[in-house]
């Protein structure tokens, strides 16, 4: 494959290249720098004359592997072994944005997509330019040298150049601008299970995410909201708190208060201390009941068609099925909660946080400080879980707030009840679904209604990413539609349903509630239609080959019926590129579901980290059950009523079910694996439970009835 | 006050109510230690005390004197990893992996009382909760450490 280096890549690798940099390594300080000597070859390539590679990556990494992805992305046009390259995180620079994005931002399951191309390219020029100093060296043609680990060969002389040996000479010149990546037949590390970059430091505890900063001199900082979305802070009586040891400040926010101390133990309690008048505003109206009816009244609205096509005669319509269904608010409740730690210096600021943003991050601080945003480096540190909770900026702007209101460097620290209670909730949604079926079981009308809040005006990052313009919120369509069936009428609308509750992105977002709405209302059908559920969907997705792989593969992970007891359910979906199928195996006990299995075949086009993709499904299944099985927000007098996590519960370690991941290679585009793990599985789990009982579940968490009979074991 | 941890005796400047869990990431500077839920049910600030796997986030320290803390940072040298650090990484568990260093001390305790636990054992004990869903590859460190 050759790309032509567009004027987009030359940006990118022309700010950087040519010429001799000194690395600069920002120690926990900030300020103080340690010099090394080493070349960088473009944006993403910095080579020392001691022959250590780093390779910069300006994606966070969660848990996603995606530093393990761009070290071997690196590594395979390099020709270097990516055991032997290390990471350096990059900086707020535009080089560093995400394709599409114009910031730098992790989400929307696209790090390795935007990565495959810029990074393969920076590996392959690096290399090209690296032969071609050498070969300068030795007076001969590039076609003369070859490349092997790191090490280039004069095939004429024999004689050896190491990269670090002529990189200085090799960053001089000009990137090459038409560069040759290998095809993927001649890959020797990607489509290959890879060592995780960062395995090693995690599992001996030394892997530093955010909230284990260190600064000399740092306090720490914590935060009270108030309880109200929306509400504001009328009076904060601070004495009490003031007077408890450890104390240095109390920092009222319009809808907040921050304390300062020298310790988290020391915050807490002064954070109990607090003697705090809100104005909670009209939020406090706000209550689980009336956002339901709130859907309702949404549905009730013609609403704006999304999409239609096709038209059905009535007379044709041999029976009708209806089905209304509902969903929660979800809460993130990554393990790591939002935590930053800021230090400001004379002319400048540091900032260290598991952020998404780090563009936007950068911006927030710089205004907050007065400052402009050249002047406050982000240093992007390992992320403890996010799923969209990261891409906010609200714990950045607070952080940088506190360390202006003490001069000091301030690390702040969500306590886990405001997370829980002031998180950027995943929004409720609720569906109406009316099918037309033939004479013959054929559906031939869908016509779907489906309330959702516009998750726009929730969002800040939108001035960079969102098309604020569109008449419809495309995140809150997303996985309704494009609709994969063909079916002969098909009628999408879309009714915004304001909400004055915080509302933002959980992982997979539309697709979370899409793909049980249309999932789970497929199988109801295919029952009325009296027909096997997979047949069925396999009928109506004769134009979707990847759909009908990825069921079709399902098949052969289950050789054997289900035992007495025992019962399947499939879903299949689509979003972020792939295509993913997935089958559950449950029993009810008492009105309560247990998933004993579950099998998954996943096509993200070409799975470049086999193990890393196995490792997303895994992970999107149990967070996708987590939700399905536990997972619901309530609000009553605008207050959150869950406030940790044995309120908000996770699934245990003994509530797992094995699960069993294949991948199909189709050969499409690569897609994204971070989310498509999560949508297919609250459908098959509740497909499962209509095989067992009979009865659609209508409203997530599932609640099987409790006079539902014991079914199986 | 005086604590134990990782072999290491210290002199503590926390007062007494505070819980080990900010004694070991604040003052110690011990931070392979994660705070969780603050309330002792996600067991990711778990720790061994006198080689029992305990949630630490609500302990105070002065309840722990006498008693010999180890943290994720004391299960093994620099150069080597422990066995159950190393069945981690063969099965590729860690995402984020921060409640991973709860989660291998919370199997290192288990597997110290019986080597060879069933299933249910696993499951009654290791009271640690992973957000990212790597309990499947944990349930695969686990069979292979018990099948040694």
């Amino acid at each position: 494959m050759t790309l032509l280096i567009t004027r987009r890549t030359i940006l990118r690798m022309g700010v950087c290249a040519g010429g001799f940099a000194v690395g600069c390594l920002f120690t926990a300080s900030g300020r103080e720098q340690t010099a090394s000597t080493s070349s960088r070859m473009n944006a993403w390539v910095v080579i020392g004359v001691d022959d250590v590679i780093t390779v910069r990556v300006s994606h966070t990494e969660m848990g996603q592997c995606i530093h393990t992805l761009a070290v071997n992305l690196v590594a395979e046009e390099l020709e270097v072994d990516p055991a032997k390259l290390q990471v350096e995180v990059a900086p707020v620079a535009p080089e560093y944005e995400t394709p599409g994005f114009h910031a730098m931002l992790t989400g929307g399951s696209t790090s390795a997509i935007t990565s495959f191309d810029p990074l393969r390219l920076a590996g392959a020029s690096a290399r090209m330019m690296l032969v071609a100093a050498a070969a300068k060296r030795w007076h001969c043609a590039v076609q003369n040298c070859e490349v092997q680990d790191g090490r280039i060969r004069n095939r004429s002389t024999g004689a050896v150049l190491s990269y670090g040996a002529v990189a200085e000479a090799a960053a001089k010149l000009t990137p090459p601008r038409e560069v040759k990546l290998k095809p993927a037949s001649q890959w020797r590390i990607l489509g290959r299970p890879m060592r995780r970059l960062e395995g090693r430091d995690k599992v001996r505890g030394a892997a530093r995410f955010g909230i284990d900063v260190q600064v000399p001199g740092m306090l720490i900082g914590s935060v009270l909201h108030c309880p109200v979305a929306g509400g504001r802070l009328r009076h904060v009586g601070a004495d009490s708190a003031m007077a408890m040891p450890g104390v240095v400040k109390v920092v009222p926010l319009d809808d907040a208060v921050i304390v300062v101390a020298k310790s988290f133990w020391a915050v807490s309690k002064a954070i109990d201390a607090l003697s705090v008048d809100w104005d909670e505003g009209p939020g406090a109206s706000i209550d689980s009941a009336g956002i339901s009816q709130s859907l309702d009244k949404a549905l009730a609205t013609d609403g704006i068609v999304v999409t239609e096509h096709g038209d059905v005669a009535p007379t044709e319509v041999h029976t009708r099925v209806a089905l209304r269904l509902e969903v929660p608010l979800l809460a993130h409740a990554s393990f790591e909660p939002p935590t930053a730690a800021v230090s400001i210096g004379e002319h400048d600021a540091d900032v260290w946080a598991p952020t998404q943003v780090q563009t936007m991050a950068r911006e927030v601080v710089a205004e907050v400080l007065g400052m402009t945003p050249e002047q406050v480096r982000i240093h992007t540190t390992l992320c403890g879980g996010s799923f969209g909770r990261k891409l906010r900026l609200d714990y950045l702007r607070q952080a940088a707030i506190a360390a202006k209101a003490v001069n000091r460097p301030v690390k702040l620290i969500w306590s886990r009840n405001e997370d829980i209670q002031h998180d950027y909730y995943r929004p409720p949604a609720a569906t109406m679904i009316e099918v037309g079926l033939n004479s013959n079981g054929l559906p031939i009308s869908w016509t779907q209604k489906l309330a959702v809040p516009d998750l726009r005006p929730h969002l800040e990052v939108s001035k960079v990413s969102i098309r604020r313009a569109d008449t419809i919120d495309s995140q809150a369509v997303e996985g309704a539609a494009p609709f994969p069936y063909q079916i002969g009428h098909h009628r999408l609308t879309w009714h915004n349903a304001p909400l004055a509750v915080r509302l933002g992105w959980w992982r997979s977002v539309g697709h979370s509630f899409n793909a049980w709405f249309v999932e789970h209302a497929m199988d109801v059908i295919a029952r009325k239609a009296a027909q096997d559920p997979v047949a069925f969907r396999l009928g109506l997705l004769k134009d979707r080959p990847r759909h009908q792989a990825v069921l079709r593969t399902l098949g052969p992970l289950w050789p054997e019926a289900p035992k007495t007891g025992r019962f399947r359910g499939t879903a299949v979906h689509e979003c972020y590129g792939s295509v993913v199928a997935q089958s559950v195996e449950i029993s009810i006990e008492e009105g309560v579901p247990t998933v004993h299995r579950v099998a998954c075949a996943v096509d993200c086009g070409m799975a470049l980290d086999p193990d890393g993709v196995r490792a997303q499904m895994e992970g999107g299944i149990i967070f996708g059950l987590t939700a399905a099985l536990f997972g619901e927000i309530t609000v009553q007098n605008g207050r959150t009523q869950q406030n940790n996590l044995d309120s908000y519960r996770l699934l245990a370690l003994g509530e797992a079910p094995e699960v069993t991941v294949a991948i199909v290679n189709s050969g499409a585009v690569v897609g994204g694996a971070g989310e498509a793990g999560v949508p297919p599985i609250a459908p098959a789990v509740c497909n499962a439970v209509l095989a067992a009982t009979g009865q659609p579940v209508t409203r997530l968490p599932i609640r099987v009835a409790t006079n539902t009979k014991s079914i199986g074991t | 006050m005086k604590l134990s941890v990782n072999g290491i005796v210290h002199d503590i400047e926390s007062t007494p109510d505070t819980p080990l869990l900010w004694v070991l990431r604040e003052e110690l500077g011990l931070t392979g230690t994660k705070y969780g839920c603050g309330i002792g049910v996600c067991g990711v600030c778990t720790v061994h005390l006198d080689g029992t796997a305990t949630p630490c986030c609500t302990l105070p320290v002065g309840q722990t004197e006498g008693a010999k803390v180890t943290t994720i940072e004391g299960l093994s040298g620099n150069e080597t990893l422990h066995p159950v650090q190393q069945a981690w990484l063969d099965a590729g568990v860690s995402q984020c992996g921060y409640c991973q260093p709860a989660m291998i001390m919370a199997t290192v305790a288990l597997l110290g009382e019986n080597p060879h636990p069933t299933e249910e054992a696993f499951n009654a004990g290791l009271n640690v909760h992973c957000r990212c869903g790597t309990y499947p590859r944990i349930i695969r460190a686990l069979r292979a450490l018990a099948s040694r």
